[in-house]
Formats: C-alpha cells, structure tokens, sequence
C-alpha cells in the first residue's frame, strides 16, 4: 500500500495553530468530521482521545501517528498536519510533536492496518522526509490549497 | 549473544501499542536488542524500527541479544510477546 492510497490533498494541513495535545485532536477531528461525511467531528475525537489513554502516539522526534479504529470507516484514511508550533504530546521521547499523521482504520483490517503503520514508520524514519516536509511551503499545489494540499506534493 | 526465534501470537500484531510496549521493555537494557527476520533486523529499541516489521499474528521473528544483562533483556521481551502484550488475545 502507498501512503497516497489513503492521503488526498485536501486531507493535509500545514501550520495548524493549536495550543495543546487535545485542542491539537479536537480540531482536526473536527475538520476531518466537516470534509468527510461518513465521519463525526465528536465521535472522532473521542475515539483519538481514548487511543491515546492507552498510551502516546507520539512516537519520538516530534512525529505522532494518532489512530484509531471506526465503525463508521470503510477504508483506511489517512491525514497529515503540521502544526505551527509543536505541541506537547506526552511523547514516547518526551519531545513535543509537530508532525502528525493521522490514521482511520476500519474495524476488522488488522493485517492492512500493519501494513499501513510500517509504510508510515518506512515514510517518517527516512532521512529525507521530514526535513522536506518542514520546508517553508512557498510552492503551493493551487490556490484552492493555500492551507490544504500544502504538504501533500512535497512529502512522499 | 543469543539469538532464538519468537512467534508473534496476538491477535493484532506488531501494531502500534505492541510496539510501544515492546521497545518499553528493551529501553530499559543496556544491551544490544535486534528483532526481524532475515535481512531484516531492525533496533527493538526504535519504535519506528519495529513497526516497518508490520509483523502479523504468527509471524516467526528472530530475536538477537547481546551485551551485559542480555538473559534477563531476552527473558523479558519473550514474556512480553508471550503474554500476548498484555491484550488478552
């Protein structure tokens, strides 16, 4: 599977503001929830939240992966942000995050499921992604992705 | 060094939280901890290491341990997997 299977342009974010790690998924659960019918702003966030009880996505270098599994998804979605400022994620290396990649899974694709994070893990574990992904984003897509789409052409 | 294979029995996987779990256990050691297949080891310390596996429920790993302490290392990570991570399944 390649990351642009499940990453459409208008599901990517650049320079989100956000104050907190719960401010930071509230607000893309809800513009997830507004673009994407099938998927409740509310029920989303609350499905994030409780993911990250169980332990942080934030998995070092300021990346997280915050992911969950939904009745409601019938195939696996992907979203990228970058926040503005990092935010602190109660992150397994305990460096604030700014870089998020965020996963919806349906409930029974466990094997994609692994196949997906190990594209990802392949994706932000290589040397040259990130810093492309941090470049100022001064070539944008079209001008309908002033805010959206920004990240999508530099990042796989 | 010593170096067994493993078998992934959980019902999830290698999925993020097993993941995570794992390398809270190899964290802790000071030695050398190796987990993959053939031509594909990777640091069990490094979660992103151990997720790009994307190893499913029966999948065989080999585990590889050297150093100081690498018994009890070893000792722990098996249990750990052997416990289905904690999952119950």
């Amino acid at each position: 599977m390649n990351i642009s299977d499940i990453l459409t342009p208008e599901r990517t974010f650049a320079d989100l503001k956000c104050a907190s790690k719960k401010r930071t998924l509230e607000s893309i659960s809800h513009w997830l929830g507004d673009q994407m019918s099938e998927f409740d702003g509310k029920e989303l966030f609350n499905a994030l939240i409780n993911r990250e009880k169980l332990g942080s996505t934030g998995f070092g270098d300021g990346i997280a992966i915050p992911h969950c599994r939904l009745d409601s998804c019938t195939q696996v979605t992907g979203a990228l942000i970058r926040l503005a400022k990092a935010v602190d994620f109660d992150a397994i290396d305990a460096q604030p995050v700014d870089l998020l990649f965020v996963l919806l899974v349906p409930l029974e694709a466990t094997d994609e499921h692994l196949q997906i994070l190990a594209t990802l893990a392949g994706s932000f574990g290589n040397a040259y992604a990130r810093p492309l992904m941090q470049r100022p984003c001064t070539k944008l897509l079209s001008h309908k992705y002033q805010k959206t789409g920004m990240l999508y052409g530099y990042s796989w | 060094m010593i170096h067994q294979q493993i078998t992934i029995i959980n019902k999830l996987g290698l999925h993020a939280r097993a993941s995570a779990k794992l390398v809270g256990v190899t964290s802790r050691h000071g030695c050398s901890i190796e987990i993959g297949s053939a031509g594909k080891m990777v640091d069990a310390k490094s979660i992103m290491s151990v997720m790009l596996l994307a190893a499913a429920q029966g999948t065989v790993l080999d585990l590889k341990v050297s150093g100081d302490g690498a018994q009890q290392a070893f000792d722990e990570v098996s249990q750990l997997i052997n416990n289905y991570f904690d999952e119950g399944e």
